[in-house]
């Protein structure tokens, strides 16, 4: 017994962070190390040859041009989707946290925007169908008013679907860390800057936008990160017109080419934190954790 | 300037919902004046205040200052700025820039408006912290930065939000000197809200009594102190005690009232009707004590419930028979002279010259037999 006690002394920090040491290790580290060592396996165009070592995929990857094509389509996708999530998301915290006095009214309306996360995403994503195809709701609304004769076509399966959707599911995650930093802000601080002789505008541009910093830039890591590794979206509504990285590392996989799927997955994270990194130097995120 | 800072509250009343915050004030505050707003928490001080700044609209009734209604004029641009009691310094300036941003929203350009900010902090010896960030400073410093803030607007009336509540016993002492001397040096007129009778008294040229969203009695410290006109303006400030009875008897001007404990007490008041309930307030400092009953009127029997020293005085508390209390303040060469202690026998005597007719509260709160010190 006493030597058990004495064990459980000497180690009882590791014992204590074991079970997050644990988790980290299964499903993080471990497959990070696992798609490592497959990027740097050998493919011959047909097969993985195992055990045979090489940096070709990544020197393809470095010099084909539609790398470039996909990283642009990528950050298009991200910086519309930024833009849209951004402009709704603060209006919408803003709206909860300043104009919304009851707090229940405030907690019913924040879970209503929780709704769509409900049901998993295919099926978000697909209930898009009916709606903006050439004979759904949308299309044979406008030719019922009679505001053109033949459907729209570029509704579905283009650019504008994938990005529907993505705004649809992403503003929530901008407006929750919005809303958390809105929360916050010290209502004497409005009063005092129109006591300080701000207008509305004044007071939103130079008091609120920079109080809610830190909920802006975990928003945008949320933003990038989903933006980053979204494929079903794609797959459903993008119809073989969009080709972010993930699309093509999607490809890869459908056509087992393991080694250059992995190789373009380790560089696509590479650059996902370097962004995030990007983001938690310019604004000081920890505070409001 | 002289006259621009006049506040006139006429009529004012203030209902959130179903709760009377302010109730039909009327006040004038002359320009250049240091008032002080002084109240319990609740007494609708603070909703005043900012009805002044137009951080609230008032029901009914009008406010001028310099003569001008300003009812609707958007805050900012009556001449008044607010201090907060939180100071609500903008954490993501400097604190020159926070002194600045006034200027920065009339659109003075950077290299001026921190100039004229420097010169302000300079005003309030904080010209050294001026690039720190406002959680980097102390609560002192933190509400320097705020009266510079304030300060920086040229206002003709400051607004102080209990200003001193937040910091410690020393500091608040120092700032309070500061801040008088500052509104002395300013001209400006200064409507400081406090819940803290000793603050009132040692900075207000006025001071306004107020409860339950009443003016209870508003005038200098000394009639404040000296001359309270209620039972609740004689409670609250401290200091007096009040007793209450029936008058019995009036001649040559003096009136008799009797407790309804037996105790007959008298006064010098000359119109009182018999039959009629009267309050009575008596300074502690007034009130003496004797070890045998002495006189027909005003004094009073009752056990030694507590002894505080406090120096050049002794605070005695007496229990009555009818277990009302009465409060000695008695300088301690007199106390020594025969110590009284605690459980004794004792007379609280007092002359009829000392007494004081006090009306009933207008306010709903009954302090009576409560102390505030």
């Amino acid at each position: 017994m006493a030597v058990l006690t004495g064990l459980f002394n000497r180690y009882s920090t590791l014992i204590q962070i074991s079970p997050l040491v644990i988790t980290l290790v299964l499903f993080l580290v471990g497959p990070v190390i696992v798609i490592i060592i497959l990027s740097l396996w050998k493919f011959d165009g047909f097969m993985t040859l195992e055990g045979v070592w090489t940096l070709r995929n990544y020197e393809k990857i470095f010099t084909r041009s539609l790398t470039a094509l996909n990283y642009w389509q990528t950050l298009k996708m991200f910086l519309i989707t930024w833009g849209i999530t951004f402009v709704i998301g603060f209006t919408l915290a803003y709206f909860l946290v300043f104009d919304i006095v009851k707090l229940r009214t405030k907690m019913l309306l924040f879970l209503l925007c929780v709704v769509p996360f409900w049901t998993s995403a295919v099926i978000r994503t697909v209930a898009w169908i009916p709606f903006l195809g050439t004979e759904g709701i949308i299309n044979q609304a406008i030719m019922g008013l009679g505001l053109s004769d033949q459907p729209l076509k570029f509704l579905l399966f283009s650019e504008f679907a994938v990005l529907l959707s993505y705004v649809q599911i992403f503003t929530l995650f901008m407006m929750a860390p919005l809303f958390n930093v809105m929360a916050r802000i010290n209502k004497d601080l409005i009063e005092a800057a129109r006591d300080n002789g701000a207008s509305a505008f004044q007071i939103l541009w130079n008091v609120i936008l920079p109080l809610c910093k830190p909920g802006i830039a975990i928003g945008t890591i949320f933003v990038i990160a989903l933006v980053a590794s979204d494929y079903t979206a794609i797959r459903i509504l993008g119809g073989s017109r969009v080709g972010t990285v993930a699309a093509s590392m999607a490809n890869q996989v459908y056509n087992f080419q393991y080694p250059p799927a992995a190789a373009t997955a380790m560089i696509l994270l590479i650059v996902v934190l370097l962004l995030v990194g990007g983001v938690m130097r310019v604004v000081d995120v920890r505070r409001q954790l | 300037m002289a006259g621009d800072g006049e506040i006139v509250i006429k009529n004012i009343s203030k209902v959130f919902g179903p709760t009377v915050a302010v109730e039909d004030i009327n006040l004038t505050i002359p320009d250049g004046c240091y008032c002080c707003l002084l109240g319990p928490s609740g007494c609708g001080k603070t909703t005043l205040l900012r009805m002044i700044a137009g951080h609230e609209t008032p029901t009914e009734g009008d406010i001028m200052i310099g003569g001008n209604s300003v009812i609707g004029l958007p805050t900012g641009s009556r001449g008044t700025s607010m201090m907060f009691q939180s100071y609500a310094l903008f954490p993501h300036l400097t604190v020159l820039d926070n002194v600045a941003f006034s200027l920065k929203m009339k659109g003075v350009n950077k290299s001026e408006r921190r100039e004229q900010a420097y010169d302000v902090l300079k005003r309030v010896q904080l010209e050294p912290m001026a690039d720190r960030m406002p959680e980097q400073l102390s609560g002192g410093q933190q509400q320097r930065v705020a009266l510079a803030r304030s300060l920086i607007t040229n206002p003709k009336v400051l607004l102080l939000d209990e200003p001193l509540s937040a910091l410690d016993e020393y500091l608040r002492l120092h700032m309070r000197a500061e801040l008088k001397f500052i509104q002395q040096d300013l001209g400006i007129s200064f409507i400081h809200v406090t819940h803290t009778q000793p603050e009132a008294l040692a900075m207000g040229d006025m001071v306004v009594v107020m409860d339950t969203g009443h003016i209870e009695q508003a005038g200098t410290a000394v009639e404040i102190y000296g001359e309270p006109k209620t039972t609740y303006v004689a409670e609250f400030m401290g200091g007096w005690n009040v007793v209450t009875g029936t008058i019995a008897d009036t001649k040559n001007g003096e009136t008799i009232v009797k407790g309804g404990d037996g105790q007959v007490y008298g006064v010098n008041v000359s119109d009182a009707i018999v039959g009629k309930d009267m309050n009575i307030g008596v300074r502690r400092d007034k009130v003496h004590l004797n070890k045998e009953k002495s006189g027909d009127v005003n004094s009073v029997a009752g056990v030694v419930h507590a002894i505080e020293y406090q120096g050049n005085w002794v605070k005695v508390t007496i229990v009555k028979q009818n277990d009302e209390r009465l409060v000695a303040v008695i300088e301690d060469h007199e106390f020594f002279k025969s110590p009284a202690i605690v459980g004794d026998n004792v007379h609280a005597v007092w002359s009829v010259a000392d007494g004081r007719m006090l009306e009933t509260a207008v306010g709903s709160q009954n302090l009576i037999g409560e102390s505030f010190d």
